[in-house]
C-alpha cells in the first residue's frame, strides 16, 4: 500500500487539489474561485516536483511507472502549467468548473500514460475524453465552439465504442486484460484477439486523429477557446501515442511485419492528407489543426522503430512538439478575433517586431527548418527510420516537410510582407502571463535545436536514476 | 576556452549573435541600427581576413571538435582550408559593401532587414567552415529563411512568387541531401566528414551512385546546373539588389563548394564514372545560359542567365579533375562572386536612378555618368574573360583542364566565351552607347558611397587579372586534395595526362 501510494503521489496530489475545486465551486462565489488561478498552477508545480521523488514501479499491476512514464508526466504537467497561464489571461470570465475539468483532463493524461491494463486504460481515456468535451464546448454561447464540442464527442463516443468491444473480444479469446500476462502468455494469436487489438487501435487512432479517423479535429479546433487548443493539441496526443506504443507492441508481437505495412500506409496518408488540406486553410486554427494531423503522421512512423530509439525518438518529438505548438497558440491568443486569419496577423511585424519574429520561429520549426527544435526532433525521428531501413518512407516524410513548408510561410507572409495594418492585437499589458509564455518557447525552440541533446541527456539520467 | 579563443568561431557567431542583439534596439533608430551593422560587418569582414593569414597550408586551420549530439556522432565541428577561407572572405567582403549600399536604400523594415542580412552572412560562412555533416546541412538548410525574408519583403513585383519558388525549390533538393546526411552518419556512426569519407568510399557501388545523386541533385539545384536553374531568374530578378548580389555571389558557390567538400571525395569512384555527364551539363549551362541571357530585355534577368553561364564554366572546370581545371573551377568562383555581384549592384543603381531594369530604358548613360560607365564596362569586360581581368584567368585555366580531358566539350566551352561576348556587349551598347528613343530626365553619376561600393571589387578584379598567383597559391592545397583522392579512380590513360604539372599551374610568371 505504502509503495502505491509512493508511486501515485503525483496523481493523488492533482486529485487532491481536484476535490478542493469542486469543494470550491460549490460553497464559494465566483469570484473567488476565478482568484485561486494561482493555488492551481501552484498545486500542477507541487506535482511537478512530486514526480522527481515518488517512486516507481507497478502499482497494483494496473499501473507501470517507470522512467519513460516519469518523463511523459513532466511533459503533461509542463504543458498543464503553460496552459493554465495561457487560461488565466485568455478566459477570464471561465465558469467554475473550469479547472476542475482542467485537472481532471491532466490525470486522465498521466493515467493513460501509464495504464497497463486495458480497463484501467479505457477509465483513463474517458476521464480525459470526457473532461476534454466539456473544455471544448465551454463557450457555449458560440455555435462553432458547440458544433466542435459536439462533433468531438460523437466521435469520441464511436471510439470509445471500439475501444470497449476490442477490450471485450480480447477478454473473452485470453481471460486476461492485463498487458504484461498478454505479452508473456504469447496468448491469442488467433483472429479474434488479433481483431480485439485492431479495435484497441483503431480507438487510439481516433483519439491521435491519424487518417481517416481525423474529422473532428478542424472544427474542434477553429471551435474551442485557444488555450483548450493548446492543451489539447499537445498533451494528450503524447498520451494517446503512449497508450498506442503499447497496443501497437502487443499487436506486432502476433502478426509482426503484415501491420508494419499498414501503419506505413496510414502515416504516409495521414502526413499527406494533412498537409494537402491545409494548404488550402486561410483559418489559423484550422490550418494547425490540419498540421496536426501531418504531424500524426510522422509520430506514427514512429512506431515502426523497433528500438529504444523508439522511445527517445517519440518523447523528443512530443516534446519539442508541445513547445512550439504551445508558442503558436499563444501568438494567437493576441489576435483579437474569434477565428483568426492569416490576413488578421497583416502588418504584425511593424507593430509587434518580437511577437511575429516568435510566430516566425516556431512555423519554421514545425516546418522542420534547422536550427529550430522542429528540426532536431525530425532529425532523430528519421534517423531511427533509416536505421530500421525504411529510407522511402523517410523520403516520403521530408517530402511533406516541404509541402508544409508552403503554409507555413503563409503567416510570415502577412506579417512581414503584405502591405497594410489589419493586426488587430491585443495590447501586451492585458496578457503578462501569455508574453512570457510566447518568450519563453521561443528560446526554448531555439536551445533545442541548437542543443538537442539536453532532452536526451535528461531522459537519460532520468532512466539512471530510476532504473 | 577552446571554444572562445577560436577565430573562425568568432566569424561565424559575431553576425548571428549581432541580429539577435539588433532585435532588441527599438525599431525607430535606424541611424543607429545602420552605423552599427556597418561596424559589424566591417569587423567581420577583418576578422576574416585574418583568417587568411593561416594561408597557403595544407590540411585544415582554426580547427575545433567539439561534442554536440553524442548519441549520433554530430560534433561541432569546424575549419577552414584554402577554399573555404576564400569564400568566407567573398561572403564578408559582399556583405560589407551590401550594407554600405543598403544604409541610404533600404526605406522600409529597416530593422528586419539588417537582421536578415546579418543571419544569412553567419549562416552562409557557417556552411563553408562546418566540418561536420549535419553541422553543414544545419547551416545549408537554416539559410533558406533570411532570403525569403530578403526577396519576399524588399523584393520587386512578382517577389513572393519568387521567394516561394526559392524556398521550396531548395528544400525540395534538400530532401535527398538529408536523407543521404542521415544514412552515411548511421554508417558511419559520426558526422565527421574524415570519418565519412573512409566509410562512403567502402560502401557497395549502387548505393555510392544513390547516395552520390542525392548529394548531387541538392549542390545541383543550388549551382544551378541546367536543368534544375528555373528558380534561378525568378529569385535574381525578384530580389533586391543586395539579396541579387549575396544570391549570385555566394549563395551558388555553396552549391559547388558542397560538390567540391563532400560529393567528389565522398564518392570519387563514383563522380569519376559520371565525370562527363557533369561536364557536358556544365556546357549545356554555358550555351543555355549564353543564349537566354542573349534574349533577354531585362538586365538583372540578364545577368542572372549569365550566372547560370558561368556556373557552367566551373562546373566544367572541376568535373575535369585535372589541375588546370580544378584550380580555375575553384577561383572562377571567387570570380564570379566578384564579377556578378559587381554587375547586379550596377543594375540596381541604374535602378535607383529610373526605377526600371529594362536595357531600353536606358541609352547614353556613358555620357550623364561617366564614372559609372567606366566602372560597368570594366565589369562587364571581367564577367565575359578579358585578359588582364580576373574573368580570364578563371575561365581559361577551366577550359585548359576541360581539353585535356575532352576536346569537344572544351571547344563548346570556348564558344560560350564568345557569346559571353555577344550579350555582355549588346548590353553595354544599349546601356550605356545607344542614344535614347526620346530625351529623358538626366542621370546623376556615382556618389562617393556607391563609388566605395565598387572600389574594393575593382581591385580583386585587376589584382586577380594580373597577378592571380596568391590566390591560386591558396587554393593549392584544396586542389591537391581532390586530386590525391581522385587519383586512384582514373583510368591509368586518364591519370597520366590529368597528372602532368607537379605544382600550381603558374600561367602567369
Amino acid at each position: 500500500m505504502k509503495a502505491m501510494i509512493s508511486v501515485l503521489l503525483p496523481e493523488l496530489v492533482l486529485t487532491g487539489g481536484l476535490l478542493i475545486s469542486v469543494l470550491m465551486g460549490a460553497f464559494a462565489s465566483r469570484k473567488t474561485t476565478r482568484a485561486l488561478t494561482p493555488l492551481w498552477i501552484l498545486a500542477a508545480l507541487l506535482t511537478l516536483l512530486l514526480v522527481f521523488y515518488s517512486g516507481t514501479g507497478l502499482a497494483a499491476s494496473t499501473l507501470k511507472v517507470g522512467p519513460f512514464e516519469r518523463f511523459f508526466d513532466l511533459l503533461f504537467l509542463l504543458t498543464g502549467l503553460v496552459g493554465l497561464f495561457l487560461v488565466w489571461d485568455a478566459l477570464p470570465d471561465r465558469p467554475r468548473e473550469f479547472e476542475f475539468l482542467y485537472l481532471s483532463a491532466l490525470i486522465g493524461m498521466m493515467l493513460l500514460g501509464k495504464a497497463q491494463e486495458l480497463i484501467t486504460l479505457f477509465f483513463a481515456l474517458e476521464l480525459l475524453s470526457f473532461s476534454f468535451y466539456f473544455l471544448v464546448g465551454y463557450t457555449r454561447d458560440r455555435e462553432a465552439s458547440l458544433e466542435g464540442a459536439l462533433k468531438y464527442f460523437l466521435m469520441g463516443a464511436v471510439s470509445a465504442a471500439f475501444f470497449a468491444f476490442g477490450i471485450a473480444l480480447i477478454y473473452m479469446t485470453t481471460g486476461t486484460t492485463v498487458m504484461t500476462e498478454l505479452f508473456r502468455s504469447g496468448l491469442g494469436t488467433d483472429s479474434l484477439t488479433l481483431l480485439g487489438l485492431l479495435f484497441l487501435g483503431v480507438g487510439l487512432l481516433f483519439k491521435v486523429a491519424a487518417f481517416p479517423f481525423q474529422f473532428w479535429t478542424p472544427d474542434v479546433y477553429s471551435g474551442a477557446p485557444t488555450p483548450v487548443v493548446a492543451l489539447l493539441n499537445a498533451a494528450p496526443k503524447a498520451a494517446g501515442f503512449l497508450a498506442l506504443l503499447r497496443v501497437w507492441y502487443l499487436l506486432y508481437d502476433r502478426s509482426g511485419p503484415h501491420w508494419a505495412g499498414v501503419l506505413v500506409w496510414v502515416a504516409v496518408l495521414t502526413m499527406f492528407f494533412g498537409n494537402w488540406v491545409a494548404l488550402r486553410q486561410k483559418e489559423l486554427k484550422r490550418m494547425l489543426a490540419y498540421s496536426t494531423i501531418a504531424h500524426v503522421g510522422y509520430l506514427l512512423t514512429a512506431l515502426l522503430i523497433r528500438d529504444v530509439l523508439a522511445l527517445k525518438a517519440l518523447a523528443f518529438y512530443l516534446t519539442g512538439y508541445a513547445v512550439m505548438t504551445l508558442g503558436a497558440f499563444a501568438v494567437l491568443q493576441y489576435v483579437d478575433a474569434i477565428r483568426p486569419t492569416t490576413r488578421d496577423l497583416t502588418g504584425l511585424a511593424q507593430r509587434r517586431p518580437l511577437l511575429a519574429w516568435s510566430l516566425t520561429l516556431f512555423l519554421i520549426s514545425l516546418a522542420g527548418i534547422p536550427g529550430t527544435v522542429g528540426f532536431a526532433t525530425k532529425a532523430f525521428l528519421f534517423y531511427g527510420l533509416i536505421k530500421q531501413g525504411y529510407i522511402t518512407l523517410t523520403v516520403l516524410a521530408f517530402l511533406n516537410a516541404v509541402i508544409s513548408a508552403y503554409y507555413y510561410l503563409q503567416p510570415v507572409v502577412a506579417m512581414f510582407m503584405m502591405e497594410g495594418d489589419h493586426a488587430a492585437t491585443r495590447r501586451a499589458e492585458e496578457m503578462p502571463w501569455t508574453t512570457s509564455v510566447v518568450q519563453v518557447m521561443a528560446l526554448l525552440v531555439v536551445y533545442f535545436g541548437v542543443f538537442p541533446f539536453t532532452i536526451w541527456n535528461f531522459l537519460d539520467q532520468l532512466f539512471r536514476r530510476m532504473g | 576556452m577552446v571554444f572562445w579563443g577560436n577565430l573562425l568561431n568568432w566569424v561565424i557567431w559575431v553576425p548571428i549573435v549581432a541580429a539577435f542583439v539588433l532585435l532588441l534596439i527599438p525599431e525607430q533608430r535606424t541611424r543607429f541600427q545602420g552605423w552599427a551593422v556597418l561596424a559589424v560587418t566591417l569587423v567581420e569582414f577583418f576578422l576574416s581576413t585574418a583568417l587568411l593569414r593561416a594561408f597557403p597550408r595544407a590540411g585544415y586551420a582554426f580547427t575545433l571538435d567539439l561534442s554536440w549530439i553524442p548519441p549520433l556522432g554530430a560534433g561541432y565541428r569546424i575549419g577552414v582550408d584554402g577554399l573555404s577561407v576564400l569564400l568566407i572572405v567573398l561572403t564578408t567582403l559582399l556583405t560589407f559593401l551590401g550594407a554600405v549600399y543598403s544604409r541610404e536604400v533600404i526605406r522600409k523594415h529597416v530593422r528586419t532587414y539588417w537582421i536578415a542580412l546579418l543571419l544569412l552572412e553567419g549562416l552562409l560562412i557557417g556552411v563553408f567552415a562546418a566540418r561536420d555533416l549535419l553541422l553543414f546541412f544545419l547551416f545549408w538548410e537554416a539559410m533558406l529563411l533570411p532570403m525569403f525574408l530578403l526577396i519576399g519583403i524588399w523584393g520587386h513585383e512578382r517577389r513572393l512568387y519568387a521567394a516561394f519558388k526559392f524556398f521550396l525549390y531548395t528544400m525540395a533538393g534538400s530532401v535527398f541531401l538529408l536523407a543521404g546526411v542521415l544514412y552515411l552518419g548511421l554508417k558511419a556512426g559520426t558526422f565527421d566528414l574524415d570519418a565519412l569519407r573512409g566509410v562512403a568510399q567502402n560502401l557497395p557501388l549502387h548505393v555510392q551512385t544513390l547516395l552520390f545523386l542525392g548529394f548531387m541533385i541538392a549542390f545541383a539545384i543550388k549551382v544551378p546546373v541546367v536543368p534544375f536553374h528555373t528558380w534561378l531568374p525568378d529569385a535574381h530578378v525578384e530580389a533586391p539588389t543586395v539579396g541579387s548580389v549575396l544570391l549570385a555571389g555566394v549563395l551558388l558557390k555553396m552549391g559547388t563548394y558542397g560538390m567540391l567538400r563532400f560529393a567528389i571525395p565522398f564518392f570519387p569512384s563514383v563522380a569519376v564514372r559520371q565525370a562527363s555527364l557533369w561536364m557536358a551539363l556544365g556546357v549545356a549551362g554555358i550555351l543555355y545560359g549564353a543564349w537566354m541571357s542573349w534574349v533577354q530585355k531585362d538586365m538583372k534577368r540578364l545577368i542572372a542567365y549569365s550566372s547560370v553561364a558561368h556556373m557552367g564554366f566551373i562546373l566544367l572546370g572541376m568535373f575535369s579533375f585535372t589541375v588546370y581545371g580544378l584550380s580555375g573551377g575553384m577561383l572562377q568562383m571567387l570570380n564570379h562572386g566578384i564579377s556578378t555581384g559587381a554587375l547586379f549592384f550596377s543594375v540596381g543603381m541604374l535602378y535607383e536612378r529610373r526605377h526600371s531594369r529594362l536595357m531600353e530604358a536606358f541609352g547614353g548613360v556613358a555620357r550623364e555618368m561617366p564614372v559609372f560607365a567606366t566602372i560597368l564596362g570594366i565589369v562587364a569586360m571581367s564577367s565575359l574573360g578579358l585578359p588582364g581581368l580576373n574573368g580570364f584567368v578563371g575561365e581559361f585555366l577551366s577550359l585548359l583542364g576541360a581539353f585535356q580531358r575532352s576536346h569537344l566539350l572544351g571547344a563548346l566551352g570556348v564558344a560560350g566565351v564568345i557569346f559571353a561576348a555577344v550579350y555582355l556587349l549588346h548590353m553595354l551598347r544599349q546601356v550605356l552607347f545607344l542614344t535614347p528613343h526620346q530625351p529623358r530626365e538626366p542621370l546623376m553619376d556615382l556618389n562617393p558611397r556607391e563609388f566605395f561600393v565598387f572600389l574594393p571589387l575593382l581591385i580583386l578584379i585587376f589584382w586577380i587579372g594580373v597577378y592571380p598567383r596568391p590566390f591560386l597559391r591558396v587554393l593549392d592545397a584544396p586542389v591537391a586534395e581532390i586530386q590525391r583522392v581522385i587519383r586512384p579512380h582514373l583510368s591509368t590513360s586518364l591519370q597520366t595526362r590529368v597528372q602532368e604539372p607537379q605544382h600550381t599551374p603558374e600561367v602567369y610568371p
